[in-house]
C-alpha cells in the first residue's frame, strides 16, 4: 500500500514537473498520435497520462474521449505490472480484457498495443497506445516506430520541463516543426508529406533512401516530379485512390504502385497515409503517408506463392502421409492422403486443433503414438516401420514413418512433423524373400543328407543342419572353416584330388571318404559335387555311409558265419538223392563222426543207420519225397569207431531246385541230449516212486501256511486224502499247544533257505495226534514251486519213547532228591548225636532227650526207605508198561 | 556292641546240636531261636539296628518260609557290614550252593551234621569280621 502510494506520489511529481497536469492539449502531441496511428494502421491513438488512478489524455486521435466509458483496464494493467510493452492481437481471445468496458462497448476495440512512458528516473507516468476495432498483428517496424515515438514523447516532456524552468519561454512554432521533423527522422520509416496548397512533397531521409536519393533531410519534390517517377501503368490508379480517400475523413488509404528509382529500376512502393490537416471548408491541407519498399516482399510473396502451390501440389498429390501435431498432440495440418486415411479409419474428417489421439484408434495405438510423439517432442528425430490400418483397403499397407520435432524461434519445441512413406511393396517383397529363404532353409535343414557350398579355397560357405547329426558340428562351427580339416587324415589326399577334378568342371558322383566326428569317431561319407563357374562355388551333397558300410560288413560277416557253420559248426549238412545216396556231405562230419566227408559221397545213408531205425527212416524218406514239408527225425548212426550216436536230422526236399536236386539234411549229434533226457526220465521216475510210495510226506505251503500241494503219501502217513488237505491251513491241524512253537519256526522258513521244525502234533484221519518232524525248504523264489516245500516224517513212536524216558528221569530225580534231603537229614542228625555221645559231652539230664532224638531219627529213616521202595516199584511198572 | 547269634532251624535236634556246639567252642552272645524264616523276619522288622552285629545260622528246608525266601526278604532290609549268614544244609548238591554264590551276606555253607571243629573255624571268621572285642 505504502509503496503504491509512494509510486503515485512520484508519478504526480513527474507530471507536475512536466507541467502536464490539466495543461491544454498541444498540437505537437496530436501530430505524434496521428503519425503513430498512421504507421500502425490503427483507428485510435492515445497518449494517456496517469495520476493516482485517474487517467487523462494529453492527445487522442480517432476517438472522442468524452464518449469512452471509464475504467478500462489496459493502462492500469501496464502500470501496476510495469509492463514495457503490451500487445493484444485479439482482445476477444484474452481473458484479461474480454470483459473490458472498451472492448464490450464503445470504442469496441479488438486490438491494443501500448508502450509505457517512463521518466529517466524509471518511473512510469503514461502510455502511448494504438487501438483498432479489428484484430491485427503488429509488424516489427510498426512496433519499433511505436517505441521510437514513445521515446520522442518522453523527450518532449523532458524538454517541456526545461521550458517551464526557463520561465515559460515561448517555444517557436518553427522549432516545434523542427522537433517534429527530427521525430520523423528518428523513426526509421519512410515518410512522405504532401502539402496540397504548395503542392510540395517532402520525404524524410528514409523515404529518400527508398527511391534512391542519398541526400539527408527532406528532399523537396513537386507533385509533378513525384508523379513522373511513378510507373505510367500505375499513375492513374494511384491518383484515383488518393482522391477517393479525401472525402472520407480519417480514413487511411493504402496504395501499392511501381516507381522508378534513381537507377531507373522499378521498385514497388506501398504507401499508407491519411489527411492530417483539413481546411475549414473540409479540403485536405496536408496528407502524410508512410512509404515502404515492398519490391522484395512482393517478389518473395510471388515466389512464396509458387512455392506454396508447388508444395501443396506435392503434399496433396503424394500418396505418402504428411501431418503435424502440436505439443498437445493436436493436429496442426495434414495432407489429403492423411485426411483420407483418417476418414477411412474414423469415418470423418479430423480438423486442425483436434486431438491426433482419437480413442477410436484403440488403446494400444494411442499409447504407441503418444510415445512416438513424446520422443520427437524431446528432440529426437527417428523413423519407425508401421503397419497402416486402412479398412477400405483389404491389403495390408506398411509405412516408414519419420518423425521430427518442429522448433520455434527460441528453440522451444512447437510440435512434431510426421512423414509416412508407403513401403508396402518393399515390405511385402522382403516378406516374400524371407519366406522363400525360410522355405529353402527348411528344405535344406530337413534334409538328412549334408548339403553345402564350398568356395575355391575349400571353405564351407553354407551348410545345412544335417552336419550336426552326422558330424556333430553345428553349421556355425563349420562355416568359414576349411572342409579338409574335418576329413579323416588318411582320406585327405584323395579328397583334395577329387576337389581338383570338380573345380575343373567334372561332375563327381558317389565319391567315398571318411570324416572325423566331433567326438572323434570315423564317419564314412559318400559325396556328389559339381562346380558353378559363374559363382565360383562348389555345390556338394553328402550322405552318411555308415549304415551301408555296416550292412556290407554284416553281409561279409554272414558269409564268414556260413563258412564257419559248414566247416566248423556242430551241424552236418548233407545232400542225398531219392535213393538216399550221398551227393554232398559238409566237412563238419570229420569233427562229429570222425569220418571224412568224401567217404560218404556215393555211399547210401541207410548203411550207417541202426537196424532198429532203418524201417522208420525208409518210411520217412518216402514221406519227404511226396511231401514238400521239412520233417525232423531222430535215429542211431554208426561213427567211425562203430559206436551208435543219436542223430537228429531236419530233412528238406530240394529235389526241384536245379542247383541242388536233392534232399538237404541238417544233422546234429543229440547223443548227449538223449542221455540227459533219459537220466531225467529216470530221476523223474525215482521221484515219483518216492513221492507216491514213500513214507515221507511231501507238501508245499504258500507263505500263509496253506497247503498248495500234498503228496499221495499223506494217505499212508496221516490217513488223510491229499485233496482234503490242499487249500486248508496247516495250523488247523496242529495241536494248539504246539501252535506257538511251530509258528515261530515257520516264520524262520521265510528268511532261511532251510529250517528244521521240531516234532509237533498233527491231527490224523482218525482224530488222533501224530507227531511229525519236518524239514522246510524255502522255494518261494522258484517260479514252478513258489512256496515252502516240507519233507515230513511220522515220529510219533520216537517222541513217545522220549517222553517215557523223561518220565523215568523225573522219578529218578525224585529219588535222588530224597537221597540228598530227606534221607540225609535224619542220618546227619544221628551222626551229630553220636558225636555228642562219643565226646561224652552230654549232661546226665540230657541223656534221655538225646536217646529220644536217636530213636525218632531212626524211625524217620525207616519210613523214608519204605517210600523209596514204593517209588522204585512205580518206575519198574512204567518200564513194564512199555 | 551287642552281639546276637540267630538260629533259624525247624528241626529241634539240629537246634540242640547247634547250641551245644556254639557253647562248646565258646562263641559268646545272645542266642535266639526261630523255627522258620517268617519268625526271624518278624524279629528283624522290629529289632534290626546297625548298632548290633548279627550272626545267622540259616536252614534251607523249613515250613512256612524257607531259607531261600528268607534271604530274598532279608536282602532288602539289612546291611552286610554288621551281618553274617551261614547256610545250613543237609544236601551236598552243588545246585543249592550256586544260588547264594554272589550274595554278600552269605559267608559259608555248612553241611549237616555240624561238628565243633566246623564251628571253631566259623569263630575265626566271625572274629575276623567283627573283631575280638565283640566277643564278650
Amino acid at each position: 500500500m505504502k509503496r503504491n502510494k509512494n509510486k503515485g506520489r512520484a508519478r504526480q511529481n513527474i507530471l507536475e514537473s512536466y507541467g502536464l497536469l490539466d495543461s491544454p492539449k498541444e498540437k505537437l502531441y496530436d501530430d505524434i498520435t496521428s503519425l503513430a496511428a498512421s504507421i500502425c494502421n490503427a483507428e485510435i491513438c492515445l497518449i494517456t497520462l496517469v495520476r493516482d488512478t485517474k487517467e487523462f489524455y494529453t492527445s487522442h486521435f480517432g476517438i472522442t474521449i468524452d464518449k469512452a466509458p471509464e475504467g478500462t483496464a489496459f493502462f492500469q494493467y501496464m502500470f501496476t505490472n510495469k509492463i514495457q510493452e503490451l500487445i493484444v492481437t485479439d482482445t476477444t481471445n484474452d481473458p484479461k480484457f474480454i470483459k473490458d468496458p472498451w472492448v464490450e462497448s464503445h470504442p469496441n476495440i479488438n486490438f491494443f498495443a501500448g508502450v509505457l512512458l517512463m521518466s529517466p528516473t524509471d518511473t512510469p507516468f503514461g502510455v502511448l497506445s494504438v487501438m483498432d476495432s479489428k484484430p491485427q498483428e503488429l509488424k516489427s517496424y510498426q512496433r519499433k516506430a511505436l517505441h521510437t515515438l514513445a521515446q520522442q514523447i518522453i523527450q518532449l516532456f523532458e524538454l517541456r520541463k526545461t521550458t517551464i524552468r526557463l520561465e515559460k519561454t515561448k517555444v517557436a512554432l518553427k522549432s516545434k516543426e523542427e522537433l517534429l521533423n527530427s521525430i520523423l527522422e528518428s523513426i526509421e520509416i519512410g515518410v512522405w508529406k504532401w502539402e496540397k496548397t504548395s503542392d510540395f512533397i517532402q520525404l524524410n531521409t528514409e523515404g529518400a533512401k527508398i527511391i534512391g536519393k542519398s541526400t539527408k533531410g527532406y528532399k523537396q519534390l513537386t507533385r509533378e516530379d513525384w508523379n513522373s517517377r511513378i510507373h505510367p501503368h500505375d499513375l492513374e490508379q494511384t491518383l484515383n485512390k488518393l482522391e477517393n480517400c479525401f472525402p472520407n475523413k480519417n480514413e487511411a488509404y493504402t496504395i501499392s504502385y511501381r516507381i522508378f528509382d534513381q537507377q531507373k529500376d522499378i521498385i514497388w512502393i506501398e504507401e499508407t497515409g491519411k489527411v492530417l490537416k483539413w481546411s475549414e471548408n473540409l479540403q485536405p491541407v496536408i496528407v502524410q503517408a508512410t512509404l515502404f519498399n515492398i519490391t522484395e516482399e512482393l517478389q518473395n510473396a510471388a515466389k512464396l506463392e509458387i512455392t506454396k502451390r508447388n508444395q501443396e501440389a506435392l503434399i496433396n498429390g503424394t500418396k505418402d502421409l504428411l501431418w503435424s501435431v502440436d505439443t498437445q498432440y493436436n493436429f496442426i495440418i495434414a495432407n489429403k492422403a492423411f485426411e483420407q486415411m483418417i476418414k477411412a479409419n474414423l469415418g470423418r474428417k479430423l480438423y486442425p486443433g483436434e486431438s491426433a489421439l482419437q480413442k477410436e484408434f484403440g488403446k494400444e495405438n494411442l499409447i504407441k503414438w503418444k510415445s512416438y510423439y513424446d520422443r520427437a517432442l524431446r528432440g529426437e528425430q527417428f523413423s519407425i516401420k508401421e503397419k497402416l490400418e486402412d479398412p477400405s483397403n483389404p491389403e495390408t499397407a506398411y509405412g516408414l514413418i519419420s518423425l521430427s520435432p518442429i522448433y520455434g524461434n527460441s528453440n522451444e519445441p512447437l510440435g512434431v512433423s510426421c512423414f509416412s512413406k508407403d513401403i508396402t511393396e518393399e515390405v511385402l517383397l522382403q516378406q516374400v524373400t524371407l519366406k522363400a529363404k525360410e522355405e529353402t532353409d527348411k528344405i535344406l535343414n530337413t534334409s538328412l543328407d549334408i548339403i553345402c557350398t564350398v568356395d575355391r579355397n575349400g571353405h564351407f560357405l553354407t551348410i545345412n543342419k544335417a552336419c550336426f547329426r552326422i558330424w556333430g558340428y553345428t553349421p556355425q562351427e563349420l562355416i568359414g572353416k576349411k572342409y579338409i580339416d574335418f576329413v579323416f587324415p588318411d582320406d585327405k589326399n584323395a579328397s583334395l584330388e577329387i576337389e581338383k577334378l570338380v573345380v575343373r568342371g567334372e561332375k563327381i558322383r558317389y565319391f567315398e571318404n571318411r570324416y572325423l566326428h566331433k567326438t572323434n569317431y570315423v564317419v564314412p561319407m559318400i559325396w556328389s559335387a559339381n562346380w558353378d563357374e559363374d559363382e565360383e562355388i562348389m555345390y556338394c551333397v553328402a550322405r552318411d555311409n555308415t549304415e551301408i558300410k555296416i550292412a556290407a560288413e554284416q553281409l561279409a560277416n554272414s558269409e564268414l558265419r556260413f563258412k564257419a557253420l559248414v566247416q566248423e559248426g556242430n551241424e552236418m549238412i548233407g545232400i542225398i538223392d531219392e535213393n538216399a545216396n550221398y551227393i554232398y556231405v559238409s566237412p563238419t562230419t570229420t569233427k562229429i563222426l570222425n569220418i571224412d566227408p568224401d567217404t560218404f559221397v556215393g555211399t547210401n545213408a541207410l548203411e550207417y543207420i541202426h537196424p532198429d531205425d532203418q524201417k522208420m527212416i525208409q518210411s520217412k524218406l518216402l514221406e519227404i519225397i511226396d511231401n514238400k514239408k521239412p520233417i525232423t527225425v531222430s535215429f542211431r548212426f554208426k561213427n567211425k569207431e562203430g559206436e551208435w550216436l543219436w542223430l537228429e536230422t531236419i530233412a528238406t526236399n530240394k529235389l526241384d531246385e536245379p542247383h541242388i536236386k536233392g534232399i538237404v539234411l541238417n544233422t546234429r549229434d543229440i547223443t548227449e541230449r538223449k542221455r540227459v533226457t533219459e537220466q531225467l526220465a529216470r530221476s523223474e521216475r525215482r521221484f515219483k516212486t518216492l513221492v507216491q510210495e514213500g513214507t515221507e510226506l511231501i507238501a508245499i505251503f504258500d507263505q500263509e501256511a496253506n497247503f498248495t500241494y500234498v503228496s499221495p503219501t499223506s494217505n499212508r502217513t496221516l490217513n488223510i486224502q491229499p485233496e482234503l488237505l490242499v487249500g486248508t491251513n496247516a495250523f488247523e491241524h496242529i495241536h494248539p499247544d504246539d501252535h506257538e512253537e511251530v509258528y515261530a519256526q515257520f516264520l524262520e522258513t521265510l528268511q532261511k533257505p532251510q529250517v528244521y521244525i521240531h516234532p509237533f502234533r498233527f491231527k490224523n484221519g482218525n482224530g488222533e495226534w501224530t507227531w511229525l518232524e519236518t524239514i522246510a525248504t524255502n522255494k518261494t523264489e522258484e517260479p514252478t514251486i513258489n512256496g515252502i516245500v516240507v519233507n515230513t516224517r511220522d515220529v510219533t513212536d520216537r517222541v513217545l519213547h522220549l517222553k517215557e524216558i523223561e518220565e523215568q528221569n523225573k522219578v529218578l530225580r525224585e529219588i535222588s532228591w530224597n537221597q540228598s534231603h530227606v534221607v540225609r537229614a535224619p542220618v546227619a542228625r544221628l551222626m551229630g548225636l553220636i558225636n555228642l555221645l562219643k565226646e561224652d559231652a552230654i549232661e546226665t539230664e540230657e541223656k534221655e532227650k538225646v536217646f529220644n532224638f536217636i530213636i525218632s531219627s531212626a524211625e524217620e529213616i525207616d519210613n523214608i526207605i519204605k517210600n523209596n521202595v514204593e517209588q522204585t516199584t512205580r518206575l519198574t511198572d512204567l518200564e513194564n508198561l512199555k | 556292641m551287642k552281639y546276637e547269634l540267630i538260629l533259624v532251624e525247624d528241626d529241634p535236634i539240629f537246634t540242640f546240636l547247634l547250641e551245644k556246639a556254639i557253647k562248646g567252642v565258646g562263641l559268646a552272645g545272645t542266642i535266639l531261636n526261630f523255627a522258620n524264616g517268617l519268625q526271624a523276619i518278624e524279629y528283624f522288622k522290629h529289632n534290626y539296628t546297625l548298632e548290633h552285629n548279627y550272626v545267622i545260622f540259616l536252614d534251607l528246608n523249613m515250613p512256612i518260609m524257607d531259607g531261600y525266601e528268607f534271604m530274598d526278604v532279608f536282602n532288602e532290609m539289612a546291611k552286610s557290614k554288621n551281618t553274617m549268614v551261614f547256610i545250613l544244609t543237609s544236601s551236598r548238591s552243588q545246585n543249592d550252593m550256586d544260588i547264594f554264590e554272589h550274595n554278600p551276606f552269605v559267608s559259608r555253607y555248612i553241611t549237616k551234621p555240624i561238628s565243633e571243629a566246623t564251628i571253631k573255624s566259623l569263630k575265626e571268621l566271625i572274629e575276623e569280621k567283627f573283631g575280638n572285642q565283640t566277643i564278650v
